[in-house]
């Protein structure tokens, strides 16, 4: 007859040795609690079954959500997310019954579709269609893609729009001078939007963009640290050959902030000052961050969540027609890494 | 006595009973759309105070849409629809909606029609596009919130709803790169405006995820440089398959292909646009991308209500995806 204790906040405090105070701010989505932090919490409190007080009341149906973050999540945001999606549910009350259950390491070969144990699904930063598909036609209940868009049709998906971000960079940096801007673009379909908005922007401006400066497949952070140490050295030896040029680039655009942040590591090493020589930009920075930083785009990661569960809400409520794609705008967010350039004497003008 | 201005006053000045004036200032239903608008005119013309009047809890919102004049009278149907639609959401929200519209000579002379200014509206619609200064005119000279409806929002602080031109071309192109054609060419005039623009970077995108090289002879205008009309040349060597960034360069693209005797789908493929159009047989049988023009009325309408009640300052620009219609105008090709 041994009843299973209820989990509190002070036992997830305790085991990490933080204060109640951090728990309750992390699981909430409060500010104040470092990422790593945060994720340590959420997957602890995941572990250990912790349900908190407002998903406990009223005596409805619970409704389950399964979040699936991919082995190789790169997708730092999936606590940040999940933070801020319960923080969502609980402003509107409606979906008190809504339980966020983090499937961490899920690919393909998992079973656990036969069991009903969900009512939706969120697949976070998939890293292929082909996973997708699978868990499309497994899963008998709605599907939602979060950060890449499912190429399927009629299925639903919220993501960043990197295409008119990039412009936005792009057109931004013209608008201050630069001319000889390098791209490093992300990965997969970030990376290939990003430079389509590359593009897009010089013909905006009607410039032609430079020869032999845009890169692609560049991504730092949560993979295994010996791909991040490739993709370093690969970073590392790119700058390198493009100082070294008779054209140099004015203006780094980088695909995240991680390689943003990379870059002006290996510029510094080369006594390459920045912004006063060289402009770098970043391209994912979260809204709750206060830092100024690197000057880069910053998401409305709690429109998404929110909007991620009404999509899911009203297919799981019998929906049949897809939103599609639903994609959300970056700012610009100033920071630190950019200056103007004036124009050099091009037209002797 | 005061000298405040009563229902009263204004019932007898504009010759209706003081229900119909209280009717028309709250917002409710049962006046029409141009009486309410003469009463709330004379309302103001003598002195009344709507500040105290109009309680802003209250449903009843006053919603002008401008629309350039031409959209309408050239019989595209596509405008109407989107008013149409957007006017039953607004009173589905149980606002109401007053149509102006705005003539060519009006956007050269800048001149802003005088309802928009005058009258206690809470919001402005804005369905279609203008030229720059005018958009950066209207912007200046109305201090409510102003929603764009088919209109990107650079440079102008206003909220914005599009269709998903980018993903939605990616798709299109990505259906004829799956139905085996590699060789694929774009119709439409880029320079056209930031939708046709972003609907061939969805074209490129597609290419470049298969590693295919575009063809620039492939790349097609739809209009005459010198006097815009619409006009296709078509190369001496064809691709395959053409997506076009409308359904009506479709259409103007398969009467070219036909004076060459050649046949959609047997000789070469062609998807559209849009899907907006109908009363021509080809378009009947044309396989495109369905702009979802429900769905961006209701977002443009939920922004709106969102900016009156002051839910958000910030701006907002939404992509509404649509979907692939399968219809007949592409041929399967063997790997």
């Amino acid at each position: 007859m041994s009843v299973r204790k209820k989990v509190i906040l002070k036992d997830i405090a305790e085991q990490l040795d933080v204060s109640v105070v951090t728990v309750s701010n992390a699981l909430a989505g409060r500010r104040g609690v470092g990422q790593e932090m945060r994720k340590k919490i959420i997957d602890l409190a995941g572990e250990m079954g912790y349900e908190s007080a407002y998903n406990m009341s009223g005596n409805d149906r619970t409704i389950r959500i399964g979040v699936f973050t991919p082995q190789k999540a790169r997708f730092e945001l999936s606590p940040v997310f999940l933070a801020l999606g319960k923080q969502e549910l609980r402003r509107n009350r409606l979906n008190e019954k809504l339980v966020f259950l983090p499937i961490p390491r899920i690919n393909r070969g998992y079973d656990g579709f036969q069991d009903d144990q969900f009512d939706g699904y969120i697949v976070f930063g998939a890293e292929s269609q082909a996973l997708l598909d699978y868990i499309c036609t497994k899963a008998r209940v709605p599907v939602l893609s979060f950060g890449r868009i499912n190429e399927s049709d009629r299925t639903d998906s919220v993501v960043m729009d990197c295409f008119h971000g990039m412009f936005h960079v792009i057109s931004n940096l013209i608008g201050m001078g630069h001319r000889r801007i390098c791209l490093i673009g992300a990965t997969s379909q970030y990376g290939l939007d990003q430079e389509m908005g590359y593009y897009k922007a010089f013909d905006a401006a009607g410039l032609v963009p430079p020869e032999d400066m845009t890169y692609r497949n560049f991504i730092i952070g949560n993979i295994s640290p010996q791909k991040n140490q490739e993709v370093c050295e690969r970073l590392d030896f790119l700058v390198r050959e493009l100082m070294s040029r008779e054209i140099r680039p004015t203006a780094f655009a980088c695909g995240s902030d991680t390689v943003a942040e990379e870059t002006i590591r290996i510029l510094n090493r080369m006594n390459i000052r920045v912004p006063q020589d060289v402009s770098v930009t970043g391209f994912f920075k979260i809204d709750d961050e206060e830092d100024p930083g690197v000057t880069s785009l910053t998401w409305p990661i709690q429109l998404m969540a929110k909007e991620a569960l009404n999509v899911l809400r009203r297919r799981m409520e019998g929906e049949k027609d897809a939103c599609g794609v639903i994609s959300v705008q970056g700012k610009w967010n100033p920071g630190n890494s950019v200056a103007s350039i004036t124009q050099e004497p091009e037209s002797g003008a | 006595m005061s000298d405040k201005i009563r229902l009263k006053d204004i019932a007898e000045k504009t010759e209706v009973s003081i229900v119909t004036v209280s009717n028309a200032l709250s917002g409710k239903k049962g006046v029409s759309p141009a009486l309410r608008k003469n009463i709330i005119q004379t309302a103001r013309e003598m002195g009344f105070d709507f500040a105290k009047y109009m309680n802003r809890s209250v449903p009843g919102k006053s919603i002008s849409v401008i629309m350039p004049a031409e959209n309408v009278m050239a019989g595209t149907s596509f405008y109407w629809q989107l008013y149409q639609k957007a006017a039953k959401e607004i009173s589905k929200n149980e606002g109401f909606t007053i149509l102006e519209l705005v003539r060519r000579e009006d956007e050269e002379g800048g001149r802003i029609p005088s309802g928009i200014l005058e009258m206690e509206n809470d919001a402005v619609l804005l369905i279609g596009s203008f030229g720059k200064q005018y958009m950066k005119l209207l912007r200046e000279k109305i201090h409510i919130p102003i929603v764009l409806l088919d209109c990107m929002n650079n440079g102008i602080n206003a909220d914005a709803v599009v269709s998903d031109n980018y993903n939605g071309m990616y798709r299109m192109t990505k259906y004829l790169m799956d139905a085996g054609h590699r060789e694929i060419g774009f119709v439409g005039s880029r320079s056209l405006g930031t939708a046709i623009d972003d609907r061939y970077f969805g074209y490129r995108k597609a290419h470049a995820a298969k590693r295919i090289g575009i063809r620039k002879e492939w790349v097609l205008e739809d209009r005459d440089s010198c006097n815009g009309e619409r006009k296709i040349r078509l190369p001496e060597q064809l691709p395959t398959a053409f997506v076009c960034s409308s359904d009506y360069s479709a259409l103007i693209l398969s009467r070219e292909l036909a004076k060459r005797g050649l046949r959609v789908p047997e000789d070469i493929s062609v998807v559209g646009f849009d899907d907006l159009m109908d009363g021509d047989p080809f378009l009947n049988s044309l396989t495109t991308y369905q702009v979802d023009t429900d769905r961006m009325c209701e977002e443009a309408v939920r922004m709106l209500m969102g900016k009156i009640l002051h839910e958000s300052e910030e701006m907002e620009l939404r992509h509404i995806d649509g979907r692939i219609i399968e219809r007949a105008s592409v041929k399967k090709l063997r790997k």
